[in-house]
């Protein structure tokens, strides 16, 4: 057995939970499972990077020693995913938000029921107009 | 030569930037400072033009080296001849828009912005000599009208114009595109001296040479708006009148005849060249001129016109063909500038006077102001082609052409320019002949006289030059003549010709001429008054509905495919999507299996450690929140979950030797919980996270489930099999090895971030700041009409601040130390895990506790800054840290390393601090918003509201105004 097994059951579980999430109906069920998500990529990154047992970290010696260390890409690519994840996730929020208080709707259902502001039904009757 | 080439090409860019922020400051002045540009450009293109002739020579410099692109501007006759045009034409109609442009109209920054840079960008159109350089800035002409057609984007009409304008100059200039990549094929360069020095057809490419060729006609067909793309510059009249005198009149919309002659010496010698030139060119003619009669509309009259006179202008071309040297287009094309512009501007005069454009409510209007009537006329006989004006000598040059032409060519490509223009000087003469009996003469109708108020003589004077250039070049047309001769491109023109007399005897062209003006008048008189207020376009001729069909049946299809998928929802397609991928990979390990099984078996092969337990165990307690997170139904105990998930997920990182990364993620973890948490909270009071929805059959949740596992199986066991191996890839092992010897700093994961990787820093906080806009915009159009307004408490809050004082103690007395840490962890960044994005969220958090207690409005109080431009800024000092070393000549991102005493201020130092900064503005912005938001209260002051949203009485929404979309089959 690998030392990289339990991050393979690890993607596993969070990227069950987040998809089940995703495909919900209820804005924020969504949004949950959007937040799992977006941890789940970054942790396939880092795991994929190597197994970190016995290794330093990125930071080097005083003198330049780099021996035996992890590979600063992926942490430094991570750095970055994390960030614009939070960037992404703060815009869906607000976006959900957005839809909550224009329609009134807090899951698919009601966002595409026929009845429901700029619904079917609604835009019917903007066309006959 | 570089110097004035540069100012020409710069002056309108430069000054254009300003224009947003001096139009915030001066209003409606604007337009006399946006005037220095034309002028100096202006000025600068006399100078050259008064260059000796070979003193004007090429100027090179380099631009995409690896793909043969350079930006090549060759300041020859053609070029000189449009450049004088444009900024020509640019002055009067900047010094005509600064007087028309008054106070009713709003944003005139911007329009000016927007119309420099259109100039600029039809400057280097016009003096540019690379065919992709060419190209680009023809694009950017067309996106620049795009704004200006759109400028009063409020207003039906002027989307709808916009939007065919662009749809239609777009397309066709991507074919265009492939035209000049075709030449590129044929040739090997984009450089236009080096293919015209080639001379001729290269052996065997002669069907690509016409395929080329027509490529590039659609591109002209479609700038300068042939048939069959003559539709969109009627439309294109929505623009404000300056706009539609400028660019649809005397500057554009002549780009294709301009592209026609820089093309003609390499297209000349085609067999095609002159049959698709005189057929399409003089068939334009035609029928531009047949709809401007049955237009009622002046504006509308005027750019049927156009459409008519660039068909005339581009055909001509059709008749120099095999190397025969093209004679007095520049006339031609000069005379139109001035009639049409001259014309365009006294329609705005009207306009602006009387309130209306329609032929049928206007009249007597020669009384009322006789200054613009005298003008009017003027032009108007330019444009009948009447003695003593441009228009007189214009149109006998080009019925002696085409005379000559039609005895030198038998048959139907002879006969037919001969036929087509004097059928079209006909209409024009009736066209002409009718407004101004209609516009001028006649009783004055009562709605005028109750809105007239008289120009002011501002308004009149770009008009009036006009009209004076107009007879006089008529009067005086031997310099005329020689003037215009002075521009010829040698090889491509007839560089001396006999000088022009308006009179020299009694010709076959004059004897036609003066047949067409009585003809004319003849049918002017049989029709009658009653009969031409009647008349209207048939609509099988509105190819504007046809296009305005065309648009909406894409719109149409998409609608009916969904329905005959039965995906009413767009949520269906996430299914569709997952399960595509799992087929996909599903598919590869069937087909593939005994590699698969190769994998499996070099498990063993992997090395094995003792270490595991407490990553096994991070991966127990987080496995076990993300089953729950799934599983509960209540939001706070789901985003409990959630943020169990995360900080587990940090710790993993600590195990993983990765320090920053836990940094990082804590914070962001704990500002997302905040974020969400505000939403949770809202969405709770008012009960909407748990509405009763239809139950759902059984399946459906194991479905869910099903793809969920199976895209965790994917994923999981790609982790497994996909591993780095324990040796370090080349670009990791680099970045250790040298992350102290090129970037003086000791953690490698920071100076990836900031020096080595830089570029993707740079574009990252730019996301970041996209992302804050997109916020912006999200919460600042709340439309408040289909939600009733929360109830406000008596507090008038309706989370209220805590009025605690050991939470109000540690929240205001932790502010001091948090931020000092922050300090601490910036400047540790680069030889210990920390750094700008890291000390960016501790700052951020810090006023977001502070807001907990003091509320949005005591921040602001104490801080009186906008996070927006904190944001920007920081964005701004990042790329400027990243461009400093260009100025030195060294690389883009080559950090410079310099040591205060002891302390390490090198300019990543600086690149870190605009993260930081860009990090922190984001997250308030984001944040605070929305906390007022949540709390009942708009979430923008006034004054914000006013800069990021439509002001409510004019929306912006396309559904707002359904009337005539409606009736044109729903452009929604």
């Amino acid at each position: 057995m690998t030392n990289q097994l339990e991050a393979a059951l690890l993607v596993f579980v969070l990227f069950t939970a987040g998809i089940y999430l995703c495909l919900s109906r209820r804005f924020l069920r969504i949004l949950f499972g959007f937040l799992i998500l977006s941890n789940a990529a970054n942790v396939v990154l880092i795991a994929i990077s190597g197994d970190p047992t016995g290794r330093g970290s990125g930071t080097v010696d005083a003198d330049g020693g780099a021996l035996n260390r992890i590979d600063p890409l992926p942490q430094a690519l991570i750095l970055t995913a994390i960030v614009i994840g939070f960037a992404v996730a703060s815009y869906l929020t607000v976006l959900l938000y957005r839809l909550y208080t224009d329609r009134g709707a807090a899951s698919m259902d009601t966002l595409y029921a026929d009845e429901a502001p700029g619904g079917a039904v609604a835009k019917a009757k903007e066309d006959r107009l | 030569m570089e110097t004035r080439l540069l100012l020409v090409l710069l002056a309108p860019f430069a000054l254009a930037l300003l224009m947003p922020w001096l139009g915030a400051r001066l209003g409606a002045r604007t337009g006399w400072l946006a005037l220095l540009a034309p002028l100096t450009s202006f000025a600068a293109v006399l100078s050259i033009y008064l260059l000796p002739q070979d003193a004007r020579t090429l100027v090179q410099w380099p631009w995409i080296p690896s793909l043969g692109v350079t930006l090549t501007f060759m300041p020859d006759g053609l070029a000189l001849f449009f450049g004088l045009v444009v900024t020509g034409v640019g002055v009067l109609v900047t010094f005509y828009a600064a007087n028309y442009l008054d106070d009713h109209y709003r944003d005139h920054g911007k329009f000016y912005c927007y119309l420099l840079l259109f100039m600029g960008a039809m400057l280097g159109t016009v003096f540019s000599s690379n065919l992709l350089v060419l190209f680009v800035a023809w694009e950017l002409t067309g996106l620049t009208s795009f704004l200006l057609i759109g400028f009063l984007h409020d207003k039906h009409e002027s989307q709808r114009g916009a939007r065919m304008a662009l749809l239609t100059t777009a397309s066709t200039g991507l074919v265009l595109l492939v035209g000049v990549v075709l030449l590129r094929v044929i040739y090997g360069t984009f450089e236009l001296s080096e293919i015209i020095a080639a001379n001729g057809v290269p052996a065997g490419t002669n069907g690509l040479m016409t395929a080329a060729f027509l490529c590039c006609f659609i591109g002209i067909a479609g700038k300068s708006a042939q048939f069959p793309f003559h539709y969109w510059l009627p439309n294109a009249m929505a623009a404000p009148t300056p706009v539609s005198a400028y660019l649809h009149s005397a500057t554009m919309v002549k780009l294709g005849v301009f592209l026609t002659v820089r093309m003609l010496p390499v297209f000349n010698g085609l067999e095609s060249w002159m049959p698709v030139l005189t057929v399409i060119g003089f068939g334009t003619f035609m029928l531009g001129a047949l709809l401007a009669l049955l237009s009622q509309d002046l504006k509308a009259v005027l750019a049927y016109t156009t459409v008519a006179q660039l068909g005339l202008l581009i055909g001509n071309y059709g008749l120099f063909t095999q190397g025969v040297p093209v004679v007095w287009d520049y006339l031609h094309i000069l005379n139109h500038v001035f009639y049409k512009a001259c014309l365009f501007m006294v329609v705005g005069i009207i306009d602006h006077s009387t309130g209306t454009r329609d032929m049928r409510k206007l009249g007597g209007l020669f009384r009322k102001m006789p200054v613009i009537g005298v003008a009017a006329l003027i032009t108007l006989a330019a444009f009948a082609g009447v003695a003593p004006t441009t228009g007189f000598l214009s149109k006998e040059l080009l019925l002696e052409s085409v005379l000559n032409f039609s005895e030198t060519n038998p048959g139907f490509y002879g006969g037919w320019p001969l036929f087509a223009v004097v059928t079209g000087s006909v209409i024009n003469v009736v066209v002409a002949l009718g407004v101004f009996q209609r516009v001028f003469l006649g009783p004055v109708s009562p709605e005028v006289e109750a809105h007239y108020h008289a120009p002011s003589v501002g308004l009149m004077l770009p008009a009036i030059v006009l009209a004076v250039a107009t007879l006089g070049g008529g009067l005086f047309a031997a310099d005329f003549g020689r003037f215009t001769l002075s521009f010829g491109v040698a090889g491509e023109h007839l560089m001396k010709a006999p000088d022009l007399h308006l009179w020299h005897g009694l010709t076959p062209a004059f004897l036609t001429s003066m047949g067409i003006l009585v003809l004319g008048v003849v049918v002017y008189f049989t029709l009658g008054a009653a009969r031409r207020a009647k008349l209207k376009i048939p609509n099988t001729l509105r190819f504007d509905a046809w296009f305005d069909h065309l648009a909406d049946a894409v719109q149409l299809f998409g609608k009916k495919l969904n329905k005959a998928l039965g995906f009413e929802q767009p949520q269906v397609y996430l299914f569709v999507v997952l399960g595509t991928i799992i087929a996909v990979v599903a598919g590869f390990v069937v087909y593939d299996w005994r590699q698969v099984q190769g994998m499996v078996a070099q498990w063993e092969a992997l090395p094995h450690g003792a270490e595991g337990w407490l990553r096994w165990s991070m991966v127990g307690v987080i496995g076990v929140a993300a089953v729950l997170a799934a599983v509960w139904t209540r939001p706070i105990r789901q985003l409990f979950a959630v943020s169990v998930i995360g900080l587990g997920i940090t710790f993993y990182y600590v195990l993983y030797q990765a320090p920053d990364l836990a940094l990082t993620q804590i914070l962001v973890e704990s500002v997302t919980l905040l974020l969400v948490l505000l939403v949770v909270l809202r969405l709770k009071r008012e009960g909407a996270d748990h509405e009763q929805l239809p139950v759902q059959p059984v399946q459906s949740r194991f479905l869910r489930l099903g793809l969920g596992a199976c895209v965790g199986l994917i994923m999981g066991g790609g982790v497994l099999f996909f591993q780095q191996p324990q040796t370090l890839e080349r670009a990791g092992s680099f970045y250790l090895d040298n992350t102290l010897a090129l970037s003086k700093g000791r953690n490698a994961v920071n100076t990836v971030v900031i020096d080595f990787r830089g570029w993707d820093t740079m574009f990252e906080i730019a996301v970041l700041v996209i992302a804050a806009l997109g916020c912006i915009g999200l919460l600042s159009r709340r439309r408040p009409a289909n939600k009733p307004p929360v109830q406000v408490g008596a507090s008038g809050d309706l989370f209220p601040v805590p009025q605690d004082v050991i939470l109000r103690l540690v929240a205001i007395g932790g502010f001091v130390p948090l931020n000092l840490f922050a300090l601490h962890i910036f400047f540790r960044g680069h030889n210990a895990p920390g750094g700008g994005f890291i000390a960016g969220l501790i700052t951020a958090l810090s006023f977001l506790i502070l807001v907990f207690v003091i509320g949005v409005h005591g921040l602001r109080k104490v801080l009186r800054f906008n996070p927006m431009i904190l944001a920007v800024s920081g964005v701004l000092l990042s790329f400027g840290t990243a461009l400093l070393p260009m100025a030195l000549g060294l690389p883009l991102l080559n950090h410079l390393h310099a040591y205060v005493g002891g302390f390490y201020a090198g300019s990543p130092v600086f690149f870190d601090l605009g993260v930081f900064c860009a990090v922190v503005g984001v997250t308030l912005k984001i944040m605070l918003p929305l906390m007022k938001s949540v709390h009942g209260l708009p979430a923008f002051g006034a004054q914000e509201q006013a800069r990021f949203a439509a002001s409510n009485a004019e929306p912006i929404d396309l559904a707002a105004s359904p009337v005539s979309a409606a009736k044109k089959g729903g452009a929604r």
